[in-house]
């Protein structure tokens, strides 16, 4: 959900035309403008992709693969991939294209350590490609990207890169270090200094001699 | 931000702090170290604060949505309402097992309380709590944990199973857990008794009241069941023999049986290693219980080998049992008494008798919920023995009851002689055969329910002709007493007694209300066409429409009939069908109406596009006299439970016209 928004209020604040520019190679499909948004929270990834499929040509049906990272989990497809299949690596669907823009958009969540690389691979070339990434004190790297000034929604800051003529299959890496991650051990450590303490009470009770010490109880 | 490491750390600790517990009670009693004894004292207040830190962390991951707590995410989702949200603590197994820990925090700090008369039993009290605390902290953390993480939390939960989204199941865990749990506190007191060799009154007469708060529970606790399988699941009943009823069923007549037997050891001092006994049992079928339905081994006795925590429940309850036992045993020259009974028509038999009675309730009903389990393990095929055997073996089992609960409140103590016995019985019994003669001129004619039904009427009978000996009694003592003033002035005088005495009634009501709506109640199963009509027994049903609406991650349809009965329009009734989109699952609510006399059950079991719905219609006689039957039990145990003056008198009355003059005295009810 928290994605989704993410996604909504980029591609409203990014001012992503209704309509595609005009497409490349008369007939094939392109991608007008791509929007990757990553979330990061602790342990995972949210990662949103949308976008804007442009076709020239006359209506045509095509088979559309999406691959995804290998681990990703909770795919949730929200627009223009009516019924995707799963597939080893990813998902497959049939589109309709008409003539115009069709949007398709999805999310899923991908679990990570401190540090993950992310490569994603696209069905069609895309003209423009935005790296949208929500994560303080993340570092991240755009492979070929061009820093992009970063935007401000209320406390939060969206950093952002941008690539252009990407072409279809070609892989777009992004890097990402420091990520969080989860400090499970510390309840066990806690606990255990806890019991530790109360170990020691007990030893030091007993080396004590609370027995003869006069404070025993009486029958 | 995540609950889950807090709930964590307060896990471990607590289960850490009940070790120490242990292991300074141990010491502490061993040296007679009273510090070390305060800790341990100090650590079931440590340890209840803990769990209860560890339910707040559960509750608030819950009600904020922290999926990544598997947990939450299998068994809440957003769509949850607020209340079910709650509930869902424990609408699974791991938060059951907290729940069971959290009341059992919460009966550890009122046991220290309660054994402040009993200074001398409180430090092995102690070290029992905080065993049974160690083993479900260990269970909690280590097999069952309620705050495990999943590297990637899913964006909506699983949601609660739709059949628990209901108010009667938002209740009827907690109710039956207070029960099951409330089995451990007098379990302690029996094994301190034990172990300090303190076998006088003080123990019976605290665990005489932790159980009959147990047993309230476990009544209330049976009764929501009850309700909810009534009202939810739709096919007209709410008692089936389930094995997950079965397993409240019996601790519930085991705690019964006690409750009975400790009037025995505390009038006469008998029956000690007895009612030690049935504690034992009662605390052990509290654990099988809980077991039975925690290791999966009611779904298949493979799920109970995959799942680690039915081996520890079993370790747990053979250890139980034989720790006690043993305890027992090796107590059994000072447990020996040297009264006995002394005539076959007294308080004491008759009491005997019921326990016996109980007991072999209590052994059909667990033989009949495990045969299929070890038929399963033995041959590999699940053979379910199902209602008929439970009705037919528990039957005379009830009649035996029945009869022991008319004629022991008129039995004295020690024994009375047979002719006086008849001229005691007498009043009662006739009105009781009169009731059959009416029921059987009023067209009953089968012999098991009019014998059913004529008990009924003179367990009646019996509590009526105490009460008004009592009044009698009362007015007798203070002339210008109205009868509701003497009927309070005598309750209040022996609460035990008289609570035992409205506890008997309310069972009556039950008693009753489960006979004539198992014997004579109607159904049927009609498909009507908006416009057209059914007729069930005195009822006309009109069907009216059907209709759909939405809600909150639901889909309901909704049929609504007009119900009239012997001419006159007496409102409508509105069957809904409520399909759960995310759990991809439909229930039933059920249309119904109640009344004394009877309920009309209705069922909306099928439509179609063209407006046309089946539905299944039942007339079920006075199952109103069943719930009401339970308000009553719970205000007699209530009554009962009240601290009172303690009537502890050396001898009863032998005559028949002193039993009769010293009613008030001759002795108590639980």
């Amino acid at each position: 959900m928290r994605v989704a928004i993410l996604l909504f209020v980029c591609t409203g604040i990014l001012g992503i035309p209704a309509a595609g520019s005009p497409a490349g190679a008369a007939g094939s499909p392109e991608i007008g403008l791509l929007l990757l948004a990553i979330d990061v929270q602790r342990d995972h990834l949210r990662i949103s992709e949308g976008m804007r499929i442009s076709n020239p040509g006359p209506p045509v049906t095509r088979e559309v693969r999406i691959a995804l990272p290998p681990g990703a989990v909770y795919a949730t497809f929200h627009r223009g991939l009516p019924s995707p299949r799963e597939i080893a690596g990813g998902v497959v669907d049939s589109v309709r294209f008409q003539t115009g823009i069709t949007e398709v958009a999805y999310s899923y969540a991908l679990p990570a350590a401190r540090e993950l690389a992310l490569t994603r691979v696209f069905p069609f070339r895309a003209r423009r490609i935005e790296v949208v990434v929500r994560g303080p004190g993340v570092a991240v790297a755009v492979r070929g990207g061009r820093a992009l000034p970063a935007l401000r929604l209320g406390d939060q800051e969206l950093r952002r890169w941008e690539l252009r003529d990407v072409p279809a299959g070609s892989p777009v890496a992004v890097t990402l270090r420091g990520l969080p991650v989860a400090r499970t051990w510390i309840p066990l450590a806690v606990a255990g200094a806890l019991a530790a303490i109360l170990a020691a009470g007990l030893i030091l009770a007993l080396r004590r001699g609370l027995a003869s010490d006069g404070k025993n109880l009486t029958d | 931000m995540s609950t889950a490491p807090l709930g964590e750390f307060a896990l471990l600790a607590a289960l850490a702090v009940s070790l120490f517990g242990i292991m300074a009670g141990v010491i502490g009693v061993r040296r007679r170290a009273a510090p070390l004894i305060e800790s341990s004292r100090r650590a079931i207040v440590a340890w209840a604060a803990l769990v209860g830190l560890a339910a707040l962390a559960l509750e608030v991951a819950l009600l904020t949505r922290q999926f990544q707590i598997t947990y939450v995410a299998q068994v809440s989702s957003r769509d949850l309402p607020v209340l079910y949200t709650i509930a869902a603590f424990w609408g699974g197994h791991a938060g059951s097992l907290l729940l069971w820990a959290l009341i059992l925090g919460i009966y550890g700090i009122a046991a220290q309380r309660s054994l402040r008369s009993a200074p001398e039993l409180a430090p092995v009290v102690a070290i029992v709590l905080l065993a049974v605390m160690a083993f479900f902290t260990a269970l909690l953390v280590a097999t069952s944990d309620p705050f495990a993480q999943a590297a990637v939390p899913p964006p909506d939960g699983r949601g609660l199973n739709p059949l628990l989204k209901n108010p009667w199941m938002a209740i009827h865990p907690p109710a039956l857990y207070f029960g099951f749990v409330g089995m451990t506190v007098p379990f302690a007191l029996g094994i301190a008794a034990l172990v300090t060799r303190r076998l006088d009154q003080t123990w019976t007469v605290l665990a005489r009241r932790w159980v009959l708060g147990a047993w309230l529970a476990l009544t209330l606790g049976l009764l929501f069941g009850a309700k909810w399988s009534y009202v939810v699941l739709g096919w007209g009943g709410y008692w089936a023999w389930d094995p997950v009823e079965n397993a409240a069923l019996m601790p519930w007549l085991a705690a019964t049986a006690f409750l009975h037997s400790i009037q025995v050891q505390e009038r006469r001092g008998l029956l000690v290693s007895w009612t030690l006994s049935l504690i034992f049992i009662a605390f052990a079928l509290s654990i099988f219980g809980t077991f039975l339905t925690r290791s999966g081994v009611v779904s298949s006795v493979h799920a109970f080998a995959d799942s680690s925590i039915g081996l520890v429940f079993l370790a747990f309850l053979t250890a139980t049992l034989v720790g006690s036992f043993g305890l027992l045993l090796s107590r059994s020259a000072e447990l020996r008494t040297r009264g006995r009974l002394e005539a076959l028509l007294s308080r004491e038999s008759a009491f005997l008798a019921n326990n016996t009675a109980l007991l072999a309730g209590a052994a059909v009903v667990l033989i009949g919920t495990i045969f299929p389990i070890l038929a399963e393990a033995v041959t590999g095929d699940r053979l379910n023995v199902g209602p008929p055997y439970f009705n037919q073996a528990m039957a005379p089992v009830v009649v035996l009851l029945l009869l022991l609960m008319g004629v022991g409140p008129l039995l004295p103590w020690r024994g009375v002689r047979p002719t006086e016995f008849g001229r005691l019985v007498a009043v009662p019994a006739a009105l009781g055969l009169l009731l059959a003669a009416v029921l059987a001129v009023g067209g009953v004619r089968t012999a098991g329910l009019l014998l059913i039904l004529a008990l009924c009427g003179f367990v009646a009978a019996t509590v009526g002709v105490e009460f008004l000996q009592g009044i009698r009694l009362q007015r007798a003592r203070a002339a210008h007493l109205g009868a509701v003033a003497a009927v309070v002035a005598l309750v209040a005088g022996n609460r035990r007694r008289y609570g035992g005495y409205v506890v008997h009634l309310g069972i009556l009501l039950i008693l009753v209300g489960v006979t004539a709506s198992t014997a004579f109640a109607t159904q049927t199963q009609v498909t009507l066409s908006p416009g057209e009509s059914t007729v069930i027994g005195s009822y006309v049903l009109r069907y009216e429409g059907i209709g759909q609406t939405t809600g909150p991650g639901v889909r309901i349809t909704t049929a609504t009939l007009a119900v009239t009965r012997g001419g006159r329009q007496t409102g409508i009734i509105q069957p809904r069908n409520t399909y759960h989109v995310v759990e991809d699952q439909a229930t039933a609510s059920i249309g119904l109406r109640s009344t004394w006399r009877d309920d009309l059950y209705v069922v909306l079991a099928g439509w179609s596009v063209d407006r046309r719905a089946t539905f299944r219609i039942l007339v079920n006689p006075l199952v109103m006299w069943l719930w009401t039957g339970g308000v009553v039990v719970a205000l007699g145990a209530g009554i009962a439970m009240l601290p009172g003056r303690r009537r502890i008198t050396a001898a009863a009355p032998m005559s028949v016209a002193g039993a009769a003059v010293a009613a008030p005295v001759r002795g108590s009810l639980p």
